[in-house]
């Protein structure tokens, strides 16, 4: 992996995956275990956060496929190895916050993720992406 | 907040770019086809009555939770990267 080319984002836009996709299955303990890495990577970066969270669905059924997905992930790290969050200093500071979530992403059963994070002055400090537990009926309840 | 000394004197703004969940949430009205979900939506409105967070609407353009909930093209990924805070450390020494 060392010399792969990189990408400019973690995840391909149109790409969806699902529990049985039919691809030959992998060595589930490297897949999680590069699951485990990315997690760990997503205290300092929360770009790869949802990526990450989407693949970390599938760890009882890797395949193929979903390898390639986290392998795009290191991929795209591998372009943006020096990036960070950055704290700089500001006069007036206010707490914002921002959520979002998308309506019936997960083909298998049909739930939503959401998403929030919040931010004080221009950094974010606090992140999350999940599915929900709850199957949304509208997309104003998801 | 009381932790780092310092008193927050307004609510707190969430971000939400769905209009009808912002109008369901403020509005007092019955809706027969928000039933399902009455539980958590007066919760929200306790809040909301309290002061303690505020929803207003944001556009999509602007939502940077987009982000945590779905891929994007590289142009919007790049710009909600940015406004995350994640930045090259090697480019943008003099910040």
């Amino acid at each position: 992996m060392e010399e792969c080319r990189s990408t400019t984002t973690p995840m391909n836009q149109k790409e969806k995956f699902c529990n049985e996709d039919g691809a030959a299955k992998i060595d589930e303990t490297l897949y999680r275990t590069l699951i485990g890495c990315l997690m760990y990577l997503t205290t300092t970066r929360p770009d790869i956060m949802n990526a990450t969270s989407i693949l970390s669905r599938y760890m009882r059924c890797a395949s193929e496929i979903h390898f390639q997905a986290a392998k795009r992930i290191v991929r795209y790290i591998k372009g943006t190895i020096d990036y960070g969050l950055k704290f700089c200093q500001v006069k007036n500071s206010i707490l914002h916050s921002y959520s979002d979530s998308d309506w019936a992403s997960c083909v298998d059963d049909m739930r939503s993720t959401s998403g929030y994070c919040f931010s004080f002055s221009s950094t974010i400090f606090l992140w999350s992406s999940k599915r929900q537990e709850i199957i949304a009926q509208s997309t104003a309840e998801a | 907040m009381v932790d780092l000394q310092m008193e927050q004197k307004e609510s707190t703004q969430i971000l939400v770019d769905n209009q009808a969940a912002i109008s369901i949430a403020k509005n007092h009205v019955f809706h027969g086809k928000t039933k399902h979900f009455k539980l958590k939506l007066y919760f929200l409105r306790e809040v909301q009555r309290e002061g303690e967070i505020q929803l207003i609407y944001c556009k999509t353009e602007n939502q940077n939770a987009d982000i945590l909930t779905k891929s994007l093209p590289q142009a919007k990924y790049e710009f909600f990267r940015q406004r995350l805070g994640v930045c090259s450390f090697i480019a943008k020494k003099e910040c």
